[in-house]
């Protein structure tokens, strides 16, 4: 008899074809593009600013640069950042203490025509630029004085009209006269994804979003055979489970709390921080009800349910493996908020294997029944 | 405490746990449960039990 396709097996079929869109995108052996790492020590001695590394030029500003190719023309993914050693950007905008200096920094083509260009004591940024083939340079200047960076401000930044007021926000009457920084700066030029794997992957998310509306409508109209049904025993230990994720969410939310009262910098964005708490929750809930047999409805179908499951953590899994392959899912050394796939990976990587062990032991507590009653 | 009492009244119908549960509208986990004294079944479920096995509340579920 031939089976239908059922709501569950189209949404399988839509996820398994996003999943290998994902894997194409990274295409196992695709160059990731140019990448470049690099360090200046800036020092600054009575009011002035001098690079020790890089030095190329003996004008009064002192500059660097760094360049790099394009192979074919195309729109590129440009991402910059310039830190100081050590520090990441959510610190060092919360820090209290500017460093001593402005950075400065025009990107050019080969026939010198300024393309992009900005300012700050430092940065992390991405953009789309189109390039075509050849080389490019970026340019990085240091400034201590308001004059020189005016004059820059005027002819990059801003223009004539609002390089005085912007200049005049910059502050820099309150910078420190004398110290060494060292600067870590990156780069990273990337071919963004053929045009048609883009709207692949949006149709594909459509057709999702589609679907989860449906199964939502179709969760709020269908009959009473058709809901879900718990028996007694399993309503007291999901009661219990919901208990148990409740505190671990509030312990996770205090512990949050606790570290941004005593300015305790964690490795991570606060936004990870906050879903993390909810994660545990939710993990806590579902493992709890999976090894107290009260996860699965009465009639519900087990099999159909941990293949989704199984889906799912994959295809989060796939995607997290994507963001550190593109270097996305560190960035100036804490984490982003694409870790959250891999949390979400993690999560339902713990909550098959609490599945497994569950098997085992209902498998063990068969066989030893089977022996009693022998 | 063990109800062993319904344990061999289960038995003597020769059903399974998951049997008697499907009968019952319950978990097989359920039925292991209240077979072990891991759990005190509502008076309802006493009673759709008892029904099933054919047997008086004061068979099953009271104590000696």
């Amino acid at each position: 008899m031939r089976k239908k396709l059922t709501f569950g097996s189209v949404t399988a079929i839509i996820l398994l074809l996003i999943l290998l869109l994902c894997l194409f995108r990274y295409d196992l052996g695709r160059k990731p593009g140019y990448r470049s790492t690099w360090s200046h020590v800036i020092r600054m001695d009575a009011g002035k600013v001098t690079e020790i590394e890089h030095l190329e030029t003996e004008d009064t500003i002192p500059a660097s640069t760094c360049d790099f190719g394009i192979d074919k023309d195309g729109e590129y993914r440009l991402r910059l950042t310039n830190l100081l050693q050590g520090k990441s950007l959510d610190e060092l905008q919360n820090g209290k203490d500017p460093i001593g200096f402005v950075t400065g920094y025009v990107i050019r083509d080969k026939n010198g025509t300024p393309l992009l260009s900005g300012s700050g004591d430092y940065f992390s940024f991405e953009t789309t630029l189109p390039l075509k083939k050849g080389l490019y340079e970026i340019t990085f200047s240091y400034f201590a004085d308001e004059s020189t960076f005016c004059e820059f401000a005027k002819e990059y930044l801003c223009g004539t009209a609002f390089a005085g007021d912007f200049t005049r926000d910059i502050g820099f009457t309150s910078l420190p006269k004398a110290g060494a920084w060292t600067m870590e700066y990156s780069l990273s030029v990337k071919t963004p994804d053929p045009v048609w794997i883009r709207i692949a992957i949006l149709i594909l998310s459509l057709l999702l979003t589609i679907s989860f509306i449906v199964f939502l409508l179709s969760c709020a109209t269908k009959g009473e055979q058709f809901k879900e049904r718990y028996d007694e025993r399993q309503e007291l230990e999901k009661g219990k489970g919901f208990r148990y994720a409740f505190f671990t969410s509030l312990t996770c939310t205090f512990f949050l709390l606790y570290t941004e009262t005593l300015q305790i910098s964690l490795p991570v964005e606060p936004s990870i921080l906050y879903i993390t708490g909810g994660l545990a929750g939710i993990t806590v809930y579902a493992a709890y009800c999976i090894w107290h047999e009260s996860y699965f409805a009465l009639n519900q179908n087990k099999k159909t349910l941990m293949i989704s499951l199984v889906l799912i953590g994959l295809a989060n899994l796939i995607i997290s493996i994507t963001s550190i392959l593109n270097g996305t899912m560190v960035q100036g050394g804490r984490l982003t908020f694409h870790s959250l796939n891999l949390l979400c990976a993690t999560m339902f990587l713990v909550l098959f294997t609490v599945m497994l062990l569950k098997k085992a032991s209902l498998q063990k507590a068969s066989s030893e029944n089977d022996d009693d009653e022998e | 405490m063990k109800n062993l009492k319904l344990k061999s009244a289960r038995a003597a119908l020769d059903l399974s746990q998951q049997d008697l549960a499907d009968k019952v509208g319950v978990s097989r986990q359920t039925i292991n449960a209240i077979e072990k004294g891991d759990y005190n079944p509502t008076i309802n479920l006493c009673r759709a039990i008892c029904k099933v096995l054919g047997k008086t509340l004061d068979d099953i579920f009271w104590e000696d």
